[in-house]
């Protein structure tokens, strides 16, 4: 009996020891697939084992794709399964056909690595391991996520030869690893920063509170800001009103003009490195043979009406105003993904959607050809309580006037609405400004004429020279002549409304209640896909911006109006929705409560990446408002400052005009995530870097 | 007193004739050679048991720390060492004593053929073995020797 014992004692720790080596032989094989699958998404972020062939052939290494379900058998004794075909025929919910190398395990991969929305994670348990309508779904995977389920498995039975089998559990030894994979860094040539600015960076908090963060969703990313001009935080709490917890600002001047918590490390902006350069050609647009709707205003009226105005926002303000009881045209037929609901007053969009430019406005033929996207209430959505003309404090002592209306061209159109005539003097800070017709056949722009000369000394806004017509159609950009105001007292224009805040129309003899906090613009694309707006000229949204998964391409201005909540009621407000524009970016969370004639400023969490040629700018404070509103970003800011670089164009950041980041807000949080970026991208890039930020074992 | 022929038999006889003696002794020594070879073959079992599953960790520990080190280069040069190495010389070797054992290893490194890829795939193998100048089995022994792999992808390829 004793030596039965111990002959069976032998026995079973041969037998234990196969079991253990069986085991790591599967657990290696399981994280050799999640290698293997890793590899494969550096090379396409589309991949989901569709490379139907046999990828690699060696003596000791067999991997096969079939339509979405991958096989790899290492060393002839040891295997790695992964599937993202939910093997429930060809016309099922994967988008895949069947493939012929089945697998039978319940565990099914989700690429979600290119979507800006969350995607559910199925399990295969119907029959034949398939996934039905049915099945399980235990959890989500986040937006620009992959979630790997890699089985492993070693032991006899294990074979090149027959990759289809199904092998009885007591023959071999099994584990299933699960890794969620987010996308990194998208360039690993870009010094990331949660805001890159060409121009210079500041935030202006009230005085006594506020603060201004910056850190990094990825907690082993440091914390940045680059600017390739100044860094500057003013207000704020009395102690500190800077922190970013072992982080760095690098800022042109190679300073950091606010008062941070703990330590920063404050250096040089190298002036030739680069920001995410994101040309236009290389942004996620909206087909414009897809689906669309003409370009136009979009007008919500108190009784619930949408009303239609084919042209374009400023002109649509001049007719208005002519013509405040104009019903506009018919309502155009919305393509099949973008919905109007009429109860909520919100236009809800599914699917991408191209704003298409018309030829001209049947409603007043001197109009611009529309080419924008706005939408707003009746009344306007103004984006502060005044015009914010100050002219009092103009610095000349580091730039001419010239310089500073050139880069304040909002204020000069005010500063220019104000006047009397339209060939007045004035001293600013003992520096002269007139305007005048340039001359008479072309009515329609100014000239500035700086300086003490005559009529005909003509200095250009750029101070660099003889004014050429290049810069006449820039001034023209800047603002438009309106023959009505010509010899008009202040009295009258602000009678016209033209001296109130900016955004704001004053219809004469409507009262109409709606705010932009009771109008909606939503983005609800299915689940795992994303929605794109994209227009040709400015998009101008006087609505509260609500949904994920979407971004809006601009060809002109980003303009979005009172939008935002009160986080203090709704803590999980937030817009997932990414920004690009070709001119500036401005967010303005004002709200005026019609009832009372209040105004505060919401607060808005912003999930996505906000990419400017120009300016960016933030209204969400002011100083005859007691409610300043909070600012939060997770993802990224660029104030690119110029036309970001092709492969056959490059272009540096601040190579043109603007790249300032301006936050006026009770606080700014920034939360630097690069992954958002995949939301903008019309073509994923290879060679991502990928975080592990969650694993688990089966 | 009754006459010798007519006394009643007692059984065979008290005690073992010499022959049966010795026979019985042989027997018993050769129960006791074959058993004492089953125990030897046991404990050798066990011996080997527990060498093999050393050589299981030795080679886990081995192919863990040259990916540890491979991926975040530590130390320093080790990562470059591994991605640009590909040939059947091994990368590394180096021995483990573990009790009375020394536990030889060898590293070997190739790069997968994977078309167009950025970065480059890896297979790793760690071979252990025991008791001999290389890998290989000893009579009546069976394998003395334990191999391991696995896959990975370089990060941040160029």
């Amino acid at each position: 009996m004793f030596l039965g014992a111990v002959s069976e004692v032998g026995r079973r720790s041969l037998l234990m020891t196969g079991s253990s080596s069986q085991r790591a032989a599967a657990e290696a094989a399981a994280e050799s697939g999640l290698q293997y699958a890793l590899a494969r998404l550096r090379q396409d972020p589309n991949w989901r084992g569709q490379g139907n062939a046999t990828i690699i052939n060696t003596d000791e290494l067999l991997v096969v794709e079939d339509e979405g379900n991958v096989v790899g058998v290492l060393n002839g004794n040891s295997r790695f399964r992964i599937r993202f075909n939910y093997q429930d025929g060809d016309d099922g919910g994967d988008s895949l056909p069947d493939p012929a190398l089945r697998i039978d395990h319940r565990y099914v991969s989700v690429n979600n690595i290119l979507f800006g929305t969350d995607r559910p994670v199925p399990r295969g348990d119907g029959p034949g391991a398939a996934v039905t309508a049915s099945s399980e779904k235990p959890y989500t995977v986040p937006e620009f996520t992959v979630c790997l389920l890699v089985q492993g498995q070693a032991g006899s039975g294990i074979s090149r030869d027959n990759l289809s089998s199904d092998i009885a559990s007591r023959r071999v030894s099994s584990t299933v690893f699960e890794g969620f994979y987010r996308v990194g860094d998208i360039s690993g040539l870009v010094l990331d920063a949660a805001s890159m600015s060409a121009g210079e960076f500041t935030a202006e908090l009230p005085n006594g509170s506020g603060m201004v963060t910056v850190d990094s969703r990825d907690s082993s990313r440091q914390p940045r800001i680059r600017s390739k001009s100044k860094v500057s935080v003013g207000g704020g709490a009395s102690g500190a009103n800077y922190l970013s917890e072992a982080g760095q600002v690098l800022s042109g001047d190679k300073t950091l003009d606010a008062r941070p918590e703990g330590s920063v490390d404050v250096a040089q902006e190298d002036s030739d490195a680069g920001f995410y350069d994101l040309a236009w050609e290389d942004v996620n647009h909206a087909d414009a043979a897809g689906a669309s709707m003409p370009a136009g205003t979009y007008v919500w009226w108190d009784d619930g009406s949408l009303h239609f105005y084919d042209m374009n926002y400023p002109d649509y303000v001049k007719f208005i105003k002519s013509n405040p009881t104009h019903e506009g045209v018919g309502l155009p037929e919305f393509p099949a993904g973008v919905k109007v609901d009429y109860g909520s007053k919100k236009i809800v969009i599914e699917s991408d959607v191209y704003i298409k430019p018309g030829t001209g406005s049947t409603l007043d033929g001197a109009a611009a050809a529309p080419e924008d996207f706005a939408v707003l209430p009746r009344e306007g959505a103004p984006e502060s309580p005044d015009s914010g003309i100050d002219l009092t404090n103009i610095d000349t002592t580091n730039q001419t006037l010239s310089t500073y209306f050139f880069e304040n061209r909002e204020t000069l159109r005010q500063f220019l609405l104000t006047t009397t005539g339209p060939t007045a003097d004035w001293n600013v800070d003992g520096g002269q400004v007139d305007f005048y017709y340039e001359n008479a056949d072309n009515p329609s722009t100014f000239a500035i004429k700086l300086g003490s000369g005559g009529a005909n000394d003509v200095r250009d806004p750029l101070g660099n020279g003889t004014m050429n017509y290049n810069e006449y159609e820039l001034l023209e950009s800047i603002f438009y002549y309106d023959p009505s105001l010509a010899g008009q007292s202040q009295e009258y224009l602000d009678a016209q409304g033209l001296l109130g805040a900016e955004g704001e129309i004053d219809l004469p003899g409507i009262e109409d209640a709606l705010s932009p906090q009771n109008l909606g613009l939503e983005f609800r694309p299915a689940e795992g896909s994303t929605a794109v707006l994209t227009a040709e000229g400015d998009v101008r949204i006087g609505a509260r911006l609500e949904g994920e998964g979407g971004s809006i391409t601009s060809g002109g201005e980003i303009r979005v109006v009172g939008f935002g909540a009160d986080f203090a009621a709704d803590p999980d407000a937030e817009s997932g929705v990414s920004m690009y524009a070709k001119g500036n970016i401005t967010f303005s969370t004002y709200n005026v409560d019609k009832a009372t004639g209040l105004g505060s400023f919401q607060d808005v969490k912003v999930k996505g990446v906000v990419y400017t040629w120009g300016n960016l700018q933030t209204k969400m404070g002011h100083e005859d408002v007691n409610d300043w509103g909070n600012f939060a970003l997770e993802g990224a800011l660029v104030a690119y400052g110029g036309q970001p670089g092709t492969a056959e164009e490059p272009g540096a950041p601040g190579s043109g005009e603007g790249g300032r980041v301006e936050l006026r807000a009770a606080s700014a949080h920034l939360t630097f995530d690069p992954a958002y970026l995949m939301g903008l991208m019309g073509t994923p890039p290879s060679n991502l870097e990928m975080t592990r930020s969650l694993w688990n074992r089966y | 007193m009754e006459p010798l022929l007519s006394r009643p038999r007692r059984g065979r006889r008290a005690g073992f004739t010499l022959m049966e003696l010795l026979l019985s002794l042989g027997l018993i020594a050769v129960a006791i050679l074959a058993l004492m070879g089953m125990a030897l073959v046991s404990v050798q079992a066990r011996q080997k048991s527990f060498d093999t599953e050393t050589a299981y960790q030795v080679a886990q520990n081995e192919l863990q720390r040259i990916v540890d080190g491979a991926l975040s280069d530590t130390p320093a040069g080790l990562q470059a060492a591994f991605f640009e190495h590909s040939s059947s010389v091994p990368l590394e070797s180096g021995t483990v004593t573990v009790g009375q054992t020394e536990f030889s290893f060898l590293v070997y490194v190739e790069t997968l053929p994977f078309e167009a890829a950025p970065n480059r795939l890896k297979k790793v193998d760690v071979e252990v073995w025991w008791w001999g100048e290389k890998p290989g089995e000893r009579q009546g022994m069976g394998r003395l020797s334990y191999r391991t792999s696995r896959l990975v992808d370089e990060p941040n390829a160029s």
